[in-house]
């Protein structure tokens, strides 16, 4: 679905590169990147913008995705990988 | 004629990395693991790295021995030159001097080898013949090519695929450098083709190109992977810098009262300023910054009055420019996002309030860069950007307290694989930055009974 905010253009912290918004709100493959609000919200109220997009279960999904620290996010990578040998 | 640089010969590089695990004023917590809960153990992390680098990542040892081949390998371009940004501080116009290190000299035109290096000749020493990694722009990418054919060991980068076709420049010079760049999603791993099978024409993420680098790392033979931030050993093998940074200060008998650097994943920021942290712990009255992309526009929209440093009011009022402490941009308020994907040991310096946070907005950053480029010559790599904002506003901020301050940072790369970025910041394609003016008057009246600097 395409937004009015979809072709504006920000420096993205993780990537190093210049992103459009619609990047950013698929960047979690069916969810928007963790940070889409802190990098968007001083451009327009992007978090009511998330609100009204996506489905009620995208949204909540969103709000309750657990952030790790770098170290058990490699763990669960590497036993996630490990099954897949 | 002033002099601009200040260099070290040779043979006066520094021998060993500094650790500041082993002057923490309290320990950090252990990482635990998601499975079972407890602290994770050096076996947890050995499917993906070799053990003499995990033990590095699990050291409390003050100082590491930097192995003859890898200082063999950093004399390429190190010890770095300190300069002394005469023309930059004449365009501010404040009572400042400005030094800084300049990490731009490398061969892949950034800090990042420091790290890259020594990985790569640990992994050589302890057998491993592949290394597989991933990238977001290629900077980090790159700079591994470049170490593993020092070390004659094969290089896989998965490139997030939106990148590796829009930035086509880094790819090409892993490829120079022998190394295969994939562009993620791929089909040559279980991660990847489960995301193509759903989402053919996923842009991919760096999320998604961990996944498929560690993957290939843990079902290859004689394969293992590296990171190139976050991590303590990472930032080990970076205070190279800060160390060869206290020797040229010593030269010329000086010493900073502020050390400043840009935070991604702290690296280059842990790099410079680790050693002068430990300084401060010994009782130097140094303040450490550290400078991040963020939405919240204080620079732009804010007063320059006295206000709290801090949401909880525990600072003493300290004249900045401030939209209010209670100011706080939703995302940060809500889930303490603001340290996420910092280094722990940089997130657990700024808790102890050894090290002072700042974040800049892009366009404030693309500003700065753009004037340094315009004074000094050299271009900046956007994330080096981020600190020259600090600087300004570091330089601005003794102005307005009339104070004479020395301010050394790190100017950790340059930018000319980056131009598109200055392209889209020039031809005015950067969103800016909007803050309703409701806001700026709630700030205002937060802080109107506070004395005026």
């Amino acid at each position: 679905m395409k937004t009015e905010h979809d072709n504006k253009l920000i420096r993205c912290p993780k990537l190093g590169d210049e992103m459009t918004f619609s990047y950013c709100l698929r960047e979690s493959v069916d969810l928007p990147c963790s940070r889409i609000v802190r990098c968007w919200s001083a451009c327009f109220d992007v978090a009511a913008f998330l609100k009204e997009f996506l489905t009620p279960e995208q949204w909540n999904n969103f709000n309750n995705s657990r952030q790790n620290d770098k170290v058990t996010s490699l763990i669960e990578l590497i036993e996630a990988a490990k099954v897949k040998k | 004629m002033e002099q601009v640089k200040i260099t070290l010969q040779d043979r006066e590089i520094p021998k060993k990395w500094y650790n500041i695990m082993a002057d923490l004023p309290t320990p950090m917590k252990p990482p635990l693991h998601p499975g079972t809960g407890q602290p994770v153990s050096p076996g947890d992390l050995a499917a993906i790295f070799p053990m003499n680098i995990i033990e590095h990542e699990a050291s409390g040892k003050r100082w590491i021995k930097i192995p003859d081949e890898v200082l063999q390998k950093y004399l390429l371009w190190r010890p770095s030159p300190l300069y002394r940004a005469y023309n930059f501080e004449k365009l501010l116009n404040c009572p400042v001097k400005i030094y800084y290190k300049n990490e731009g000299v490398s061969p892949a035109g950034s800090h990042k080898p420091n790290a890259a290096i020594p990985m790569a000749y640990y992994n050589k020493v302890a057998g491993t013949k592949r290394i597989t990694t991933e990238t977001g722009a290629g900077q980090w990418g790159s700079a591994l090519s470049m170490a593993c054919q020092m070390f004659d060991l094969i290089c896989r980068v998965y490139m997030v695929k939106i990148s590796y076709e829009q930035k086509p420049y880094r790819r090409m010079m892993m490829n120079t450098w022998g190394a295969e760049c994939i562009p993620s999603p791929s089909n040559l791993t279980q991660a990847g083709r489960n995301v193509l099978a759903e989402h053919p024409d996923s842009p991919g993420s760096l999320g998604i190109a961990i996944s498929e680098a560690i993957e290939d790392a843990v079902t290859s033979k004689d394969t293992k992977y590296a990171l190139g931030s976050v991590l303590n050993h990472v930032l080990l093998y970076q205070s190279i810098i800060g160390l060869e940074a206290q020797k040229q200060m010593q030269k010329i008998d000086v010493y900073p009262d502020v050390v400043m650097g840009c935070c991604g994943g702290g690296s280059n920021f842990a790099g410079l300023a680790s050693s002068f942290v430990c300084d401060k712990i010994n009782g130097k009255d140094v303040k450490i910054v550290g400078a991040e992309p963020s939405s919240c526009p204080s620079m732009t929209k804010g007063p320059f009055a006295y206000d709290f440093g801090d949401l909880a009011k525990t600072t003493p009022l300290l004249p900045m420019y401030t939209l209010g402490h209670d100011y706080v941009p939703a995302p940060i308020h809500a889930g303490g996002l603001r340290y996420h994907g910092m280094a722990p040991i940089v997130s657990h310096l700024v808790r102890e309030n050894l090290v002072e946070p700042r974040a800049y907005d892009q366009l404030k950053t693309f500003d700065a860069g753009v004037k340094w480029a315009r004074s000094e010559g050299f271009i900046p790599a956007p994330e080096t950007n981020h600190v020259l904002a600090a600087v300004v506003d570091e330089a601005m901020r003794a102005k307005e307290e009339g104070k004479e301050k020395t301010i050394l940072f790190n100017w950790s790369g340059h930018g000319l694989v980056d131009l598109a970025a200055y392209d889209a910041y020039l031809s005015g394609k950067l969103e800016a930055y909007e803050l309703p003016d409701a806001e700026v008057e709630r700030a205002l009246n937060a802080i109107k009974n506070f004395p005026k600097p």
